[in-house]
This record gives structure tokens, sequence and C-alpha cells, in this order.
């Protein structure tokens, strides 16, 4: 990656969309708007995202993703053999309804909003994931970008869904050769075209973990499952360092986090890092991008030569964490990293889903801001020490 | 007035179902109610409970679309419990009633229209809704709405 301050503020991946953008992604999906007239608007919306964040102060930044539903359904319109299908329509062919009714009820949500891409035949990659977002970017910013791409254990998880996905294969652990196999050439074209910061996101990982006894909330993704956390833990892990096995040099992360997807605390996930961290640790990723600013999530830990990207503000809050708390929270963190393994970001996104973002764009740019403002005093105050890359 | 009296024809199945037929169209309906998940027939409750959902989703939409306010979807859950199910099913000894006692629905509508438009919307459906205004006579009826993007 670029030469870069000490603690580079960054993002997790997405942005409050603006009205306008929602609308045109209603009428795109409606067959009413054109994708080439779809990307104009999302170019602007990029652009306006890219202005804010470089206003605030960001190091490295994303394009918000702007462009997609959600951090990983998105792929639905890159990849062949893939559906997006709308939880309504799932109950129509799932066996196990109840369990989705039960999602619903705990969400709160109608099951026309939530959308999963389902594997209905044998997957291929029809245009590139993210590659378009990257090229844009780059083009309007020198500034290092991330992107933020769904992981190999989310989209098998995800598009597995048996009674569809069984006809064309037979497992999950078949349908993941080729998740695997489509991450590769993404992230090799990624790298070519200079991605600074390649991120995976696997929340689900913590529904793994903690979910035990609990109704399960993530979404559609969450109901394959084996059932054996072990199991699941061995399968992810395997899957992200295949993806990531002989590639070229790049900075790689991987984000977790507990649910982004309600203001109400109370119905997300809950536990510490710990019972994740022997696997967490065998991942060929550079860094862990965690939240910590929700209490949620326990005190930090090291992971075996990781460095860092700590959540250092609540997506979900309207109060503005103010820049002495963050850094309070960096100097904890401090005892545990060297200042140069550790990046500061918020916990999650602003706009995970983009129908229901936890934040408006005002605070999203105030809590970026207030993030930035901490680092500055932060570099001052480890101002003495060089940096060694 | 004949424009005030709806009716409908139920004919017994020897299969357990039953043909409903109004005005020119047909549906089926199995067993009053069932404590069978796998029972594979549509129950006279959840007939009941469907009926007033749509009554909402569908009375909200066409009220919308009258008042030019812009909704794009909107979907209800309805939820109904029995007074004492165990007097359905002869249990010797069990007091009360197999009514119905409380029904509740959750509204939920996606609109970029402003909230106070689409709550006006809503009154005056709830206003002129046959099925809730009958049911709430009969049953504690419990009806919330949620607004999302
Ligand atoms: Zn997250």
């Amino acid at each position: 990656m670029r030469k870069l301050p000490l603690f580079p503020v960054t993002m997790v991946g997405s942005w409050p969309r603006s009205n306008e953008l929602l609308r045109a992604q209603k009428l795109k999906r409606a067959g009413q708007l054109s994708a080439a007239e779809f990307e104009k608007l999302a170019d602007e919306a990029v652009l306006e995202v890219l202005r804010l964040q470089e206003k605030a102060g960001v190091d490295i930044v994303t394009d918000g993703e702007q462009r997609r539903d959600n951090f990983y359904s998105f792929v639905s319109e890159k990849l062949g053999g893939v559906k997006l299908m709308t939880l309504a329509e799932m109950l129509d062919i799932i066996e196990d309804k109840e369990a989705f009714e039960k999602i619903l009820k705990t969400l709160d949500v109608p099951a026309y909003s939530l959308s999963n891409p389902t594997c209905v035949g044998k997957i291929e990659r029809k245009t590139p994931l993210a590659l378009n977002e990257l090229q844009f970017l780059k083009k309007h910013t020198t500034k290092p970008v991330k992107i933020p791409l769904p992981g190999p254990y989310l989209l098998t998880r995800a598009m597995f869904v048996k009674e569809v996905t069984k006809k064309v294969y037979k497992s999950k652990e078949e349908l993941a050769v080729d998740v695997v196999r489509i991450l590769r050439d993404e992230i090799r074209e990624l790298i070519e075209a200079g991605a600074d910061f390649i991120q995976f996101d696997e929340p689900v990982l913590t529904e793994v973990a903690f979910s035990r006894g609990k109704t399960r909330t993530f979404m559609c993704a969450s109901l394959a499952a084996s059932g054996d956390p072990t199991k699941e833990l061995e399968f992810a892990v395997s899957l992200i360092n295949q993806v990531l096995e002989g590639l070229p040099p790049v900075f790689t992360g991987l984000h977790i986090c507990r649910g982004n997807w309600s203001k109400d605390e109370s119905t997300l996930l809950e536990g510490t890092y710990a019972p994740l961290k022997p696997w967490l640790e065998r991942l060929n990723v550079k860094q862990l991008v965690l939240e910590y600013a929700t209490e949620r999530a326990g005190d930090a830990m090291a992971f075996g030569g990781k460095s860092l990207g700590l959540g250092v503000c609540n997506p979900r809050t309207d109060v503005i964490e103010r820049p002495e708390e963050i850094v309070e929270m960096v100097e904890k963190a401090l005892k545990l990293y060297a200042p140069e393994q550790i990046y500061l970001n918020p916990d999650c996104g602003f706009g995970t889903f983009s129908n229901s973002p936890v934040a408006t764009s005002g605070i999203a740019a105030l809590k970026m801001q207030a993030i930035a403002r901490a680092a500055k005093e932060l570099r001052k105050r480890n101002k003495s020490m060089n940096r060694s890359k | 007035m004949d424009e005030l009296r709806f009716s409908a024809r139920v004919t017994s199945r020897p299969d357990g179902q039953a043909d409903v037929r109004v005005r020119k169209r047909s549906f089926e309906v199995g067993a009053p109610l069932t404590f069978d998940n796998a029972y594979d027939g549509i129950t006279a409750v959840e007939q009941l409970l469907g009926s007033l959902g749509a009554d909402l989703v569908n009375g909200l939409l066409n009220r919308a679309k009258k008042r030019r306010v812009e909704i794009d979807s909107a979907e209800a859950t309805v939820e109904g419990e029995l007074d004492n199910a165990l007097m359905y099913l002869d249990v010797v000894g069990e007091k009360g009633t197999t009514a119905i006692k409380r029904i509740s629905v959750r509204l939920y509508v996606s609109t970029f229209a402003t909230a106070e438009a689409v709550k006006a919307v809503w009154a005056e459906t709830l206003q002129r809704s046959p099925l809730a205004n009958t049911l709430k006579r009969a049953v504690k009826l419990d009806i919330s709405m949620k607004i999302a993007i």
C-alpha cells in the first residue's frame, strides 16, 4: 500500500444512500431504469461520498457501496446462476418456513424487504464484482482505496438454498469450490487495477459463534449452517485461505461484526472475540477489522501478528463520539499493538442495507471527522516514533 | 338495498375441503382450524386472518393511489389467539370458548412519501376497513404500522 500516516482513518464500507439513489435502485430492479442510467446516478453519489470522506479526513476511502443494494446481495447482478430472491419468494420454496418467520418477526421487517442471492444454476462471473467500483474511485481520488468484498463463507452460506441449489451443487462444499475460484479471479483483477486494501466481509462468523440457542437473525445466510460451530469455522477459514493462496501481495483484511441491521442494540449478537480467536489467527489476512465501540464486543485482544482495524465509533447511535474518547480507546489498544498496527474505523458500515441505513449521511460525516481528529492527536503523541513499513 | 349484501355458496366435498363460490370465482377452504403443521389445507381461521390482512394491505394501497401518495409495497402479519384451544379439542373439564380473543396486525409500508401523508392514508384505511371494523366489535384487535423505505 502507498505510504500512510500513523493511525490511518478508514471506513468499513457503506455510506447511507440518498433517497434519489434508493428510488433509482428500485426503478432499476423494476426494469424501469436502465443499468447505464443507474450507474450515471451512482457515479454522482459516489463522488459526493468521496468528497465527504476527503473533507472529513479519511485516509483510505471506499465508494460507500453506493452501487450495491447491500454488501453481498449485489453479486446476483454480476454472477450467472444466481437469482436475487426476496424472503417472500423464498417462503414459497423452503421447507423450514417457521425459522424464516421467526427471523422476520425478530427483525420486525416485511418479507419483501430482505433479499438473498440464491444459487439456482452453475455460478459464473458474468462481469467483475467490484472492479468497476475500484476503477471509478481511482479516476477520482489520489487516496488509497479499500474494496470490501463479501467473503467466500458468507457467499456460500447465503447462496446455498438446498431446495433449489441441490439440483446444481450437491453440497455447499461443492458450491464453495466455484465461489473460491470466482473470488480469486476477482482479486487478481483488483490487484492488477491497483486496489490498496481488499476487505472480506464475513459477519456470519459471529452468528456461528454467538447465536446458539437464540433466534437467528442473520438474514437467510444463517439457515444452511451445519449446526456444529467448530466445523463451520474450519470451513470458513479454509475457504478464505484458499481464496488468498498464492495471489500477488496486497493488503487484506477481514471484517466481522455482530449485526448492523437495527439501532436496537438488544436485537444484535453479543460476545467477545475469544471463542473465534484460534480461527481468526489462522486466517492469511493482514488485518482484522473489528467492532469495539459497542460493549457487546468485549475488550481488545491481540491476534497473533495481525494488525487491527479498530472500531472506534458506533454507526448506530446518533451521539457523535468525542475525539478524546476515541484517543482513550486507542491508548488502550496500544498496550497490545504497536502504533503502526492500528487503523481506525467505525464498527461497521453506516448503511449496510440500502433500504434500512443505521445512520444519516450527516451523522456518518461527523463520526468520520471525530475519528480523523482523534487520529491527528494520536499522531502528535506518537510523532517521536519512526514509521517503519 | 341489494348493493349492501354479499354472498358466498359453500359446498362440502368428500375430501374434507369445501368449495366456496363467490360471483364468478371460487376457492377452497379446509377444516375450521388445525394444530397440525402438516395439515394440507387452508383452515377457516387462517382464511379469516388472511382476509383481514388483505383488507388492510389492499385497502391501503388503493386508498394511497386515490390520494396520490406513492406506496411501493405493503405487507401485513396477522396473528390470532384463541380463548381456549382445548375446548376445540373437546378436552374434558375445560372452560372458556373457542372464540378468537385477540388478533394483532403488524403492517409494513415501503414508501418515499412523508410519514404524515402515509399516516393520513392509513387512518382513512382503518376507518373504511369492513373487516377491521367488524372484528374490533368482537375481539381485542391490535393494529400497528411501520414505515420503511
Ligand atoms: Zn459489520
